[in-house]
């Protein structure tokens, strides 16, 4: 789930708001996705549910969120959409109530080597996340759409003087985040369980990746992302019995790291070179 | 300047209507019905009805749906009507304290039923010393409870019982471990458990794992109880899919069966054995004292065929509501609706119900009732004898 | 009475904790979403060590000191970080100081929190508590009213304006943001003791992202720098929930209808009255 960073950037990177819905609209598909299996209807009709919450919800949030990004005002667009996740969070609990479902009955099957075990949904998560690590690295670094993102960002009015639309560019790259944020929803909960709640803090962490790696780099927002899923659970694994730290002082453990990453880097672990009017 | 004189009535407005609202509504109001004046007597339920332990307010609140026009047509000669008003507890403190406000002050509730949550009557405890309201929980087990006012009891088993009894039957082991979920139910049988199983000096407690309220994720955990290599491990989470994940992420780790599983009340149900029933095969599960009286059974199937599956609460819980509801109902009918006096008689007298023959609250916040030990055989679990 | 008593009571405690955040938000542009973690420190400092033995008054100071050192956490925060970031990191604290609260069950009691928190002799009914409260909100109010036509206030108005016009007349702009971090920090903390005062248990439930989104509506709602408007916003804010209680909804969803129409006034209102939330473009 912490793999919700890469929508996180691309949205960010044409906008300069984080989207802190993001989260619950992964978590909308993927109930998009229990609501048709549980009605009994065939998988592909179920997923293609999932996809229209997606991007139902994408639009949705660039219809709020695309005058806030183009007056440049991204502390609105933050309220915005911190104030649209708490609308469909709320909503998913009056419909489907807010007891944890399970989208898998049964033992989920695993791959093992030796003492090392992971679900198929897990494979399938990592690869995933892997695959789109370097898809997007290769697209926003090495082709013209990914240099089009870049320049919008730095400057709308210039880019539409090079007759870039930056509103088309934007509305797309919501529908692609929204669409790759509902992904990473289903597979997260059918390794886990699925409830309203989850997707806030789950974005709240992607967000310190995002601040951690260097909002303005996504290979250091990937490499963030994976540092801090891994320190945490080695600082809780590793602790001694008479010591031994709960997984709930995980997202305590994250912010302290953030924090100290923070005073000493504040720009974040890698910043991408820019030019300075 | 329209705006802005707009903007004033609506503030003007604003506390009217809500004082208009308020008017509305009495305490106990007395009507004619075919020449009879019919007492309404108004009982105050706080249960969480949303969060993650909302389901389970829900069937409480199906209980009592249910069997409250049972109860009024008993003392409707008597011209008595009770009336449930519900307010949703959250199983949170902070909204309960709200709600006995409201319920006690606007609604005029007398009797609250409830918490279903321990947090829930906790925090109501302190607020009933004054004899504003007599609070009866059908369903809040922590040990705390004792003493904690003279207002509040429960007609719940206490966790002292439950934890006690575990520890008991873990004895036998020389490494145990337990894993419990950060809620007040499970953490109250944590406390219990680990202070109880001190007096085993043989056994050590390798592990002693929390994972946060309605969390689904427990493999880095259960890796971690694994790498300690336990004989027995106690299952401490709350009722819900939470178990089931809990079994069904236990089940994914095949190299690993070198231990004894033991749980409580949230593998009582055979829905949640069944999710890993390789796993539940010879689990020990300490919960209440079988409900197996034909009557309870046949009511119990009753407020399903009509309102919906009780499988949350269980067959405990939902005899504990009706025993709170006869109890209490019996006594305003017999003295009144003054907390005090039915205080008075519910310490002095014992009466007969579905969890005991003998609910007690003589010497104790809590009715008196033991645990019980049962062995998971086929997915069911079966009574020890 | 009772329950009218509890609602001034909970209009004071809106009020004062909002007061701390219209500073921030409103005037100065600052989206401090730290609050609730001031509230709550607060509130569990206060308990902590009035439960070991310690009097009254030097429970307040230590509740009180122990939330200016966290501002100055949080002021450092705020000088290192962009405004964005910043606002993020103090959302991620409301999340991290909850998982402490839970955690560290030996001193903060965890999920089953603290009962039984006794009120001070002066206040131990709930009327008196009610107007003690309302007393409060009244001197925090005429505080801010005081700080908005001095120097201080022109100074806050001005940052969110042209922070470098002001820097160029000599007021450093980051002693007045963390200026402005202190003193919404006291309000919460406040806020926090004499809601605690109320409702007599604590637990970790006490703060968290339902305050947080209830003191930004009433914040956002109250855009200009006025104290009426936030006297108003409040008001509002604080009764909506109990007319919706008074309709005799389902219980299911009236929780969850609280939060949906809190966060649906707050859509609405920043898209509707964004620009007075914003830096006023004066044209010469």
């Amino acid at each position: 789930m912490l793999l919700l960073a890469v929508p996180l950037y691309l949205v960010y990177s044409v906008s300069r708001i984080y989207h802190l819905a993001l989260g619950a609209s992964g978590m909308a598909a993927a109930y998009g996705l229990y609501f048709g299996l549980s009605k009994g209807w065939p998988l592909g009709l179920a997923i293609f549910l999932a996809i229209a919450v997606a991007v139902s919800l994408s639009l949705i949030s660039y219809w709020l969120l695309e005058s806030a990004a183009r007056k440049k005002q991204t502390m609105l667009g933050l309220l915005i959409s911190l104030a649209l996740g708490i609308v469909i969070e709320s909503l998913i609990s009056i419909i489907f109530g807010t007891d944890a479902k399970s989208l898998v009955n049964g033992v989920l099957p695993i791959i093992s080597w030796g003492a090392l075990y992971i679900t198929i949904p897990g494979v399938i998560t990592i690869l995933a996340g892997i695959l789109l690590a370097i898809i997007f690295v290769l697209l926003i670094n090495k082709t013209p759409w990914g240099r089009n993102l870049v320049g919008i960002a730095e400057n709308d009015h210039l880019s539409a003087s090079l007759n870039i639309n930056a509103s088309k560019i934007r509305c797309g790259v919501f529908i692609a985040a929204g669409l790759l944020a509902g992904f990473i929803g289903i597979m997260t909960v059918m390794n886990t369980a699925l409830a309203p709640q989850t997707g806030f803090p789950l974005v709240i962490l992607a967000f310190i990746a995002l601040l951690i790696g260097g909002i303005t780099d996504i290979r250091g927002t990937i490499i963030a992302t994976y540092l801090i899923a891994l320190i945490p659970e080695l600082i809780i694994n590793l602790s001694s019995s008479e010591w031994s730290l709960s997984t709930n002082w995980k997202m305590v453990i994250v912010f302290i790291l953030a924090a100290l990453v923070l005073i000493w880097r504040p720009k974040g672990l890698f910043i991408s070179k820019s030019r300075v009017d | 300047m329209n705006k802005k004189k707009n903007m004033w009535k609506v503030v003007y407005l604003l506390p009217l209507v809500f004082a208009l609202t308020l008017a509305g509504c009495s305490n106990q109001s007395q009507t004619a019905k075919n020449g009879q004046t019919e007492t309404v007597v108004k009982l105050g339920v706080v249960v969480p009805l949303s969060g993650e332990a909302g389901a389970l307010g829900e069937e409480m609140q199906k209980v009592i749906d249910y069997y409250l026009p049972q109860i009024n047509a008993r003392y409707a000669k008597q011209g008595l009507k009770f009336v449930a008003v519900y307010e949703d507890g959250k199983c949170s403190g902070n909204d309960a304290v709200s709600a006995y406000q409201k319920l006690t002050d606007i609604d005029g509730a007398k009797f609250i039923i409830g918490g279903l949550c321990s947090s829930e009557t906790l925090a109501m405890a302190p607020l009933s010393k004054n004899a504003s309201a007599l609070v009866l929980s059908p369903g809040s087990s922590n040990p705390a409870i004792e003493g904690a006012s003279p207002y509040t009891f429960t007609f719940s088993y206490s966790d002292d019982m439950i934890g006690k009894k575990l520890a008991t039957a873990m004895s036998t082991f020389k490494r145990v471990a337990i894993i419990t979920e950060q809620n007040d139910y499970n953490i109250g049988i944590q406390k219990v458990w680990l202070e109880a199983i001190k007096n085993y000096p043989d056994v050590k407690v390798v592990a002693n794992e929390t994972f946060e309220k309605g969390g689904a994720d427990f493999r880095s955990i259960l890796e971690k109880v694994k790498a300690t290599n336990p004989d027995a491990i106690l299952l401490n989470p709350n009722a819900g899919v939470t178990p089931r994940n809990l079994l069904k992420q236990l089940a994914e780790i095949k190299d690993w069966n070198n231990y004894k599983l033991f749980g409580q009340v949230a593998f009582i149900s055979p829905e949640v054995l069944q999710s890993a029933p390789e796993k539940t095969e010879g689990m020990i599960v300490v919960d209440s004292p079988s409900m197996s009286a034909p009557e309870l059974l046949t009511l119990k199937s009753q407020i399903e065929a009509t309102k919906g599956t009780l499988a949350d609460i269980g067959s405990y819980f939902t005899a504990s509501t009706i025993d709170t509801l006869n109890v209490v109902t019996s006594l305003i009918a017999e003295l009144g609706n003054d907390p005090k006096a039915v205080r008075e008689a519910l310490v002095s007298r014992e009466f007969k119900g579905y969890i005991s023959d003998n609910i007690n609250f003589k010497n104790s916040n809590f009715p008196g009732v033991g645990a019980a030990v049962y062995n998971v055989k086929n997915g069911a679990v079966e009574l020890q004898k | 009475m009772g329950y009218l008593f509890t609602q001034l009571a909970r209009y004071s405690e809106a009020a004062i904790m909002s007061t701390g955040a219209h500073l921030a938000v409103a005037v100065t542009n600052i989206f401090f979403l730290g609050i609730p973690v001031m509230s709550t420190l607060a509130a569990y400092t206060l308990v902590i060590t009035q439960n070991k033995g310690i009097p009254l008054i030097w429970s307040l100071f230590l509740s009180l000191f122990s939330v200016l050192l966290t501002s100055l956490i949080f002021v450092l925060a705020y000088l290192k970080l962009s405004a964005d970031s910043f606002t993020v990191f103090t959302l991620a604290s409301v999340l991290a100081f909850d998982a402490v609260l839970k955690s560290w069950d030996s001193v903060t009691g965890g999920v089953l929190g603290i009962a039984g928190i006794i009120r001070p002799n002066f206040i131990l009914t709930l009327s008196r508590l009610a107007w003690f409260q309302f007393g409060l909100t009244l001197i925090v109010l005429l505080a801010e009213y005081i700080i908005l036509k001095t120097w201080l206030g022109r100074a806050l108005l001005g940052m969110k304006e042209n922070k470098y016009i002001v820097e160029s007349s000599g007021i450093s702009t980051k002693r007045l943001g963390a200026a402005v971090i202190i003193i919404s920090s006291f309000f919460a903390a406040l806020a926090g003791i004499v809601t605690v005062w109320r409702i007599q248990f604590l637990d970790p439930g006490f703060g968290g992202l339902v305050l947080l989104i209830q003191i930004m509506t009433i914040a956002v709602v109250a855009a200009k720098p006025k104290i009426r408007w936030l006297a108003i916003s409040t008001l509002i804010i604080v009764l909506l929930p109990e007319i919706l209680r008074l309709l005799n909804l389902p219980p299911t969803i009236i929780g969850h209808l609280r939060n949906l129409l809190y966060a649906l006034i707050l859509l609405i209102i920043i898209r509707k009255i964004s620009s007075n939330l914003l830096p006023q473009k004066r044209f010469i």
